[in-house]
């Protein structure tokens, strides 16, 4: 077979194998791209990730007195219902983590009721820096088993 | 270019087609074995497990401190006595020390390894329970074994480790173990149990030889338990009232039944020490009886071992008193007015029963400058409540002094 210049057929092949080849070395450059992309995505989320879960266990491990850690200030708050005590110990400590950052801290119960926030309320990211801990509650707190501690890390 | 190698040509493209075909077919279905979607995912995984096992040790640290709290709040209010004790109770007060009448005097106070085992279950079992409110049962049940150190580490060690999956719960690439073991510190001594059952025991000493126990008691109980040391300090104050007003209420309740059971009088009216609020039902149960309460909405029911009564007696209240009949049984006061003739009335007909010299005497020590956080079921709340051991103590019957029926 040939075309209308003379030319036979068979000997476009080599030309338009060489065209799909590029083609195709043009699909992986683009698909390596995007794999590094979500390869970088998921760096950037495990970094963000352990900064909140980090502070969070900072925050719950921190000691306010003798013998007594914000953690059971929550748990004697949560127990009484007033909260202005761990307020004021939760912005002290809320401070002290890198201080530029935007900062926030919800207590909710088991049924997700908010209880306390303390700190930037909103944050609009791309990807929530969220972490959550859950902490006991003595029996019969008002009907609540337990408390979700959320820490909210933003820009 | 001949047609044999120009066939060769074709089989390479369909070939590299075929390739990169398997290759994005197995990008959008994930990794085959474990499903994955993303370069970095299963790090990702395994980096929220251990974070996640790491909130679930800090709720276990948290609740072993609340169970310790409130086991040492609960042990305090038995007198450190959960299994039912050897020298009885009285009004639900464990009894310390009983006079024997035929030598020395049975001494029940707990000791140290019996509080130790009685706090070790109490921990336990309130652990489980905290345990069981995490969310997914996460936490084993009954995985501690205990141990309690100076005053006062409490070291759990578990006997298992948690286990957690890493990535998709059908489907794990991994698991994720950690040991749950904790210690926390509660602050508190053991040792006011022995402090206590010995200055017990010395007002005992200090009053036996009297006639009448009950002026002794009350004008040496402060000088004995209150006792300062050379610095002018004291771990203990006597309460004259620990209980909420209903349950006060039924404790008088149950002393004002005590009063007339043991009664030696018989056709009398047991009128004295009958509590003016609440309404009151006493049921057979077998070689027991059964004492129920309802004072201002709240209920309350005490059994009574080896206590036997005629039948059972329902609504009994200030207004429908016990009565001894002539056989000694303990009866309502309408079943006897009931037996009256028409002439005759219950006030004069029949005298007031005098009861037995009081030989049994509860205490409520405080110890001071030490709150737990603890739940109470009276009041129904949870707060720091003051740490009170309740217990008895219990005289010999005078011997010489017969009951005598009031005018």
């Amino acid at each position: 077979m040939r075309t209308k210049n003379g030319t036979a057929i068979e000997s476009l092949f080599p030309l338009l194998f060489l065209m799909v080849i590029s083609i195709i070395a043009l699909i992986m450059f683009s698909s390596c791209s995007t794999k590094a992309e979500i390869s970088k995505d998921a760096q950037s989320r495990l970094f963000e990730l352990q900064t909140a879960e980090k502070l969070l266990l900072y925050y719950l491990d921190s000691p306010i007195s003798n013998n007594k850690k914000i953690s059971d200030l929550i748990t004697e708050s949560v127990a009484k219902n007033d909260y202005p005590e761990l307020q004021k110990e939760t912005s002290k400590i809320l401070e002290d983590f890198f201080p530029n950052v935007q900062k926030g801290i919800t207590i909710r119960d088991q049924r997700d009721v908010e209880l306390m926030t303390i700190g930037t309320k909103i944050i609009k990211l791309q990807i929530p820096k969220i972490s959550t801990a859950i902490l006991p509650m003595p029996k019969n707190t008002g009907g609540i088993s337990y408390v979700k501690i959320e820490l909210r890390v933003g820009d | 270019m001949k047609k044999k190698g120009l066939i060769l040509d074709y089989f390479m493209i369909v070939a590299i087609a075929l390739g990169f075909g398997f290759y994005y077919a197995s990008k959008i279905t994930g990794h085959p074995d474990y499903q994955t979607t993303f370069t970095g995912e299963m790090s990702l995984e395994v980096f929220k497990v251990a974070q996640n096992a790491e909130k679930i040790l800090v709720y276990i640290g948290q609740s072993a401190k609340l169970s310790a709290q409130q086991s040492i709040y609960d042990l305090a209010e038995k007198g450190g006595i959960q299994e039912p004790n050897i020298c009885g109770d009285n009004l639900g007060y464990s009894t310390w020390i009983r006079a024997n009448q035929y030598g020395p005097m049975d001494e029940c106070y707990p000791n140290k390894a019996l509080i130790e085992a009685n706090l070790k279950v109490s921990i336990s079992q309130w652990l489980d329970e905290f345990a069981s409110q995490y969310p997914q049962s996460a936490i084993p049940q009954g995985n501690y074994l205990f141990e309690l150190k100076n005053s006062l580490d409490i070291i759990g060690r578990a006997k298992s480790d948690i286990t957690i999956p890493i990535g998709k719960k059908d489907k794990p690439f991994g698991t994720y173990s950690i040991n749950p073991s904790f210690k926390v510190h509660a602050d508190y001594n053991l040792e006011d149990y022995s402090k206590l059952a010995k200055k017990t025991k010395n007002l005992m000493q200090a009053c036996e030889a009297q006639s009448s126990k009950e002026p002794c008691i009350e004008l040496n109980k402060r000088g004995f338990f209150e006792e300062y040391d050379s610095f002018g300090n004291t771990d203990f104050e006597v309460l004259e009232v620990c209980e909420t007003e209903e349950r006060a209420k039924f404790m008088q309740f149950l002393w004002y039944f005590d009063n007339c059971y043991t009664s030696e009088n018989k056709n009398c009216a047991c009128r004295q020490r009958m509590p003016d609020k609440g309404r009151y039902n006493i049921i057979k149960k077998d070689q027991n009886i059964e004492i129920t309460g309802s004072i201002n909405s709240k209920n309350f029911k005490h059994t009574l071992q080896n206590v036997a009564i005629k039948s059972d007696l329902e609504d009994i209240s200030s207004q429908r008193i016990l009565h001894r009949d002539s056989e000694g049984l303990i009866v309502s006061r309408d079943f006897a007015e009931s037996l009256l003739k028409k002439d005759e009335k219950y006030e004069d007909k029949f005298p007031v029963c005098s009861y037995k010299p009081k030989t049994k005497f509860n205490f409520c020590v405080r110890k001071k400058n030490k709150q737990v956080l603890a739940y109470e079921e009276d009041d129904k709340s949870t707060n720091a409540k003051d740490i009170i051991y309740k217990f008895s103590v219990e005289f010999k019957e005078p011997i010489g002094i017969l009951p005598q029926a009031a005018p």
